[in-house]
């Protein structure tokens, strides 16, 4: 790991956010405009050709663009189309929903997750083992909107102890987190697994065991630290998960999330609000891979340098 | 029988101040310059037909790659290699396909240049497909043939890799190389993967097959008396140059170059009666990024000079008619 | 020299049998070892790949786990190490009877320093209390001195991928030395080394065998090693002891025909053959082997009952062979 290495990934990160804004600004464009959905269908023509007018949306599509770049670079991300605010605070404002969701949701992915794939591991081939794999594929093959209804009709209609819609009380997180729990943690359990017993039948195991530490002593000091360089490396493609799970969760539960306001941004063509939470997601995703990368290189020493054709 | 550099018109394959570098892939910054470990060192090597010539020594010397080089795996960073009297690396189209159908080459791991998925007698026939069109009829034919010939049954032929033993996998890829009727084969540690026992069969057939068609045979191995036993005349490498290369009854009996004198003895001898003054080689090969000034071996050399580290010994021809590269040997002050 | 019978054995196999668990379950690997290991003693174990020699190793100080089962008797200074509880294996490994294996690279853990690794062994021998830290530094140093490490305070510091296989496997001898073993089982060190380096090991192991009296179990495919290395050798095929004995009896007047096959087979360095002795057929696997002799079908000496009868115990002098029709010509070389 050096410099250069740093730096270069740098770069490479910044030309990714740019390229997916970019693609995100001219498809939404290509896709229509919010006319319709602000102005409503029986709007006068000296109306529609205001809105236009306020909004630029008569420019062609690079004119726009090169509008859109100048302001950003200004720190402007433009007002939100449909609540006349500016697109950053409508984000910001439904943040915190999303994030304490997706937070407790991570806390008890990785903490069920990765007790459940160890245990399954140092079972290996034992009925708790195959008990555990069993739920592990189930949950892992349910697709989180089949999860999110079965739960609302399990315990909202038919028991009606928890609420299936909105927000405010403790009880109203119970549903949304368990969609993003469920299926997260069976894809962390089987991951841990398959990482654990990689790192158990791995011969450095066996030179542990020849130099007099007891099987426990091994897997706490030479198997735990080795898994837990893949389950690290897939991180980065974790987050990328529960971003696309809470999108799916937040609108099936009304949550007031990000996400939420995310569909609702699309459908109605709110171009500046679209754009804000790209760049949000994209940042993210960017930041938590380059985060991986550092860690990684952090954990396994082995960065080696390759030959190649001269 | 002596080296036959000179006699330059039975020379089947000329290799010439042959060079390969490879580019180190270490991430930089555009402005940095780039950096090379040179593997193979401007060397030379001649082979006659019908002789047989060893290139040994240990890991990281650059005998696979040379290999490589003539197989055009890679593409030499300089040098020539003449095969039969025409530049290989300069032959296009038809030409180029004719002279490589001539040249054949088997390496270390059977089951790794076979495919797991097809019966081994139609990976034995495919080379002629490729070279020249479908018969399969007559194909099937010279395959069975050629099987009966390294030593396997018809039977063989319809099964898998995975069926036959290590041995025979051996066997079968021989076999594809034989079937194209090559005048020269090159062999890279074609029998490391091997049991002991079935070492000498395969060593065996290789004798027989050289010596009824006939076949010049390049053996690339880290197992000295294999060399020994096998080869006319052997070329001792280290860290990418040749340092001793000659005759295998003088090189053999009576090593000149120091480094080539502790190869040889550190090859254990299965006869606990023999009690040989054993002068065990100090340190380890040094790193190829980092080349040792002068000449390479001097760092664990027994007889270095001062000036050893500072000036590259030639490969030289010495009085014999082997030739080595050491200044202990040109400069005539060795004790032997 | 040791002969076989001397003084009282550091280690007894007696009739042992090792299978793996599974679809081969009632086809054992090894079948039927015995044999002894005296202090101060390298005892060489060779034979080709399915031979049992590396099971028998780690049947020893029950490296295999769940993987396979054992049956007979594996007495390490008169304690049963197949029946004796896992409390006291742990306590034996390290202790009293170390390992090390073929390709130390990765028989090291790649994210550990290889000074943590050493450092490791060491703190199970002396505690890790606060007065031993030092202890321990000077100790490990000591032991890499030992071994042969240049510079070592520096090389504690790298990771297995940074060091090279000889300088690798100098680093797991060191580990094994750490709890002062009085047995050290030593599976093919060498193969994955250069002649050169493998010289610069086997020297080592000799040095550490003579100077802390230890014994070595050391098992190759090189009958060279063997050699000029061990005192006493076991040639293993088919999961048993085909001839057993001093080195200078067996290398030198082969009896059993197998042993007298690999010795032909192989070319010398020091002498010149026209012909190579070759042994035919294939090496068996262990689902497919004979009632009697395993070397059977592949025997230029075979008679009519080989095959079905398991072939006599045969002693002579200091060595034993099991074979009812022993070799009696001498070795090409001779």
């Amino acid at each position: 790991m050096n410099s250069a290495y740093i730096i270069r990934k740098l770069l490479r990160a910044m030309l990714t956010v740019w390229l997916v804004t970019t693609f995100v600004f001219i498809i939404l464009r290509l896709s229509g405009d919010p006319t319709v959905s602000v102005l409503g269908v029986e709007a006068s023509p000296e109306a529609v050709e205001a809105f236009h007018a306020k909004w630029g949306l008569d420019d062609s599509v690079g004119v726009q663009y090169a509008n859109f770049i100048k302001n950003a670079l200004h720190g402007d991300l433009g007002l939100s189309i449909l609540e006349g605010t500016s697109a950053v605070t409508s984000v910001v404002s439904r943040l915190f929903n999303t994030l304490t969701l997706m937070g407790i949701s991570t806390a008890l992915v990785f903490t069920i997750g990765v007790s459940f794939g160890l245990v399954a591991s140092l079972f290996h081939n034992t009925s708790k083992d195959r008990l555990i794999m069993i739920f592990a594929v189930a949950g892992y093959s349910s697709p989180t909107f089949v999860l999110a209804i079965l739960l609302i009709l399990l315990f909202s209609i038919q028991l009606g102890w928890l609420p299936s819609t909105g927000s405010g009380s403790w009880a109203h997180y119970i549903l949304p987190v368990m969609t993003m729990t469920i299926i997260e943690s069976a894809v962390f359990a089987r991951f841990t697994r398959s990482a654990m017993l990689e790192v158990l039948y791995q011969p450095y195991m066996k030179t542990a065991l020849a130099k007099g530490l007891s099987w426990k002593q091994a897997v706490r000091r030479h198997a735990l630290p080795n898994a837990a360089i893949p389950v690290v490396t897939i991180m980065g493609f974790w987050v990328g998960l529960i971003i696309a799970g809470a999108v799916i969760t937040e609108t099936i539960f009304s949550w007031p999330g990000v996400g939420r306001l995310l569909i609702y941004s699309v459908k109605h063509r709110d171009y500046n609000v679209v754009q804000v939470i790209v760049l949000c997601v994209s940042c993210t995703m960017v930041i938590a891979n380059f985060t991986v990368d550092l860690l990684y290189g952090w954990l396994d020493p082995r960065i080696s340098i390759e030959k190649s054709e001269a | 029988m002596g080296i036959a550099i000179k006699t330059k018109t039975n020379d089947l394959l000329v290799v010439k101040e042959l060079e390969k570098k490879f580019l180190l892939k270490k991430i930089k910054m555009p402005w940095q310059r780039k950096s090379y470990i040179h593997v193979i060192n401007g060397i030379d090597l001649s082979i006659k037909k019908g002789e047989s010539l060893g290139l040994v020594g240990e890991s990281g010397c650059g005998k696979s790659t040379v290999a490589k080089l003539i197989m055009n795996i890679h593409a030499p960073t300089a040098g020539s290699i003449v095969y039969n009297g025409r530049e290989l690396n300069s032959l296009k189209g038809d030409e180029e396909k004719k002279t490589r159908r001539n040249i054949q080459y088997i390496f270390q791991d059977p089951m790794g240049a076979l495919n797991p998925r097809i019966p081994v007698i139609e990976q034995i026939y495919e080379p002629l497909i490729i070279h020249y069109g479908r018969d399969i009829k007559e194909y099937y034919k010279k395959s069975v043939s050629v099987l009966e010939s390294v030593g396997l049954k018809e039977s063989h032929g319809k099964m898998y890799p995975h069926q036959l033993s290590g041995g025979q996998r051996q066997r079968v890829v021989i076999a594809r190389a034989l079937i194209l009727d090559p005048d020269f084969l090159i062999c890279d540690e074609p029998i490391s993967a091997l049991d002991v026992s079935i070492q000498s069969q395969v060593v065996n057939l290789f004798m027989k097959i050289r010596d009824e068609r006939n076949i010049t045979l390049l053996f690339i191995s880290h197992d000295l008396s294999m060399v020994r036993h096998l080869c006319d005349s052997t070329a001792v490498m280290y860290m990418g140059n040749i340092v001793e290369y000659g005759d295998n009854e003088l090189l053999f009996n009576n090593p000149l170059h120091p480094y080539t004198k502790a190869l040889i003895n550190a090859i254990p001898i299965p006869d606990p009666r023999i009690k040989r003054e054993v002068t065990i080689l100090e340190g380890e090969i040094p790193s190829l990024q980092n080349p040792p000034s002068g000449c390479r071996f001097h760092p664990r050399c027994p007889v270095a000079q001062p000036d050893c580290s500072i000036k590259e010994p030639e490969l030289t021809t010495l009085f014999d008619g082997r030739r080595a590269a050491c200044f202990t040997l040109t400069q005539g002050r060795f004790d032997e | 020299m040791r002969t076989l019978q001397n003084d009282k054995p550091l280690l007894e196999i007696k009739n042992l049998f090792v299978g793996f668990n599974g679809a081969h379950e009632g086809k054992p690997v090894v079948r039927g070892i015995t044999l002894d290991v005296h202090a101060g003693e390298i005892l060489g174990l060779v034979g080709e790949s399915g031979s049992g020699k590396s099971v028998t190793c780690y049947s020893i100080i029950r490296l295999l786990g769940d993987r396979g089962w054992t049956e007979g008797e594996v007495l390490f200074d008169g304690k049963d190490m197949l029946s004796c509880p896992e409390q006291e294996i742990v306590a034996i490994r390290g202790r009293e009877i170390a390992m090390i294996f073929q390709d130390a690279q990765s028989f090291l853990n790649p994210v550990q320093t290889v000074g943590s690794q050493l450092r490791e062994a060491l703190v199970l021998e002396k505690g890790s209390t606060k007065s031993s830290v030092l202890k321990i530094e000077t100790a490990a140093i000591k032991l890499l001195n030992e071994v042969g490490i240049p510079d070592p305070e520096r090389k504690m510091e790298d990771f297995p991928h940074q060091l090279s296989g000889g300088q690798n496997q100098r680093i797991m001898i060191a580990i094994m030395l750490a709890g002062n073993p009085r047995l050290l089982i030593a599976d093919e060190p060498t193969t994955a080394l250069d002649v050169t380096i493998q010289a610069q090991i086997l020297r080592l192991l000799k040095k550490l065998c003579e100077e802390r009296n230890m014994a070595i179990i050391l098992v190759t495919h090189d009958l060279g090693v063997i050699a000029e290395t061990c005192d006493n050798t076991v040639v293993m095929y088919g999961g048993r002891v085909m001839e057993y004995g001093s080195v200078d009896q067996v290398l030198v007047e082969p009896r059993h025909p197998y042993t007298f096959g690999l010795l032909s087979s192989k070319p010398r360095i020091d002498k010149k053959v026209k012909q190579l002795v070759t042994i035919d057929g294939v090496v068996p696997s262990p689902e497919d082997l004979p009632q009697g002799c395993p070397f059977c079908d592949r025997c230029i000496k075979v008679a009519r009952e080989c095959c079905d009868i398991s072939p006599p115990r045969v002693v002579e002098g200091a060595r034993h062979f099991f074979c009812s029709n022993p070799v009696k010509e001498k070795l090409v070389w001779e």
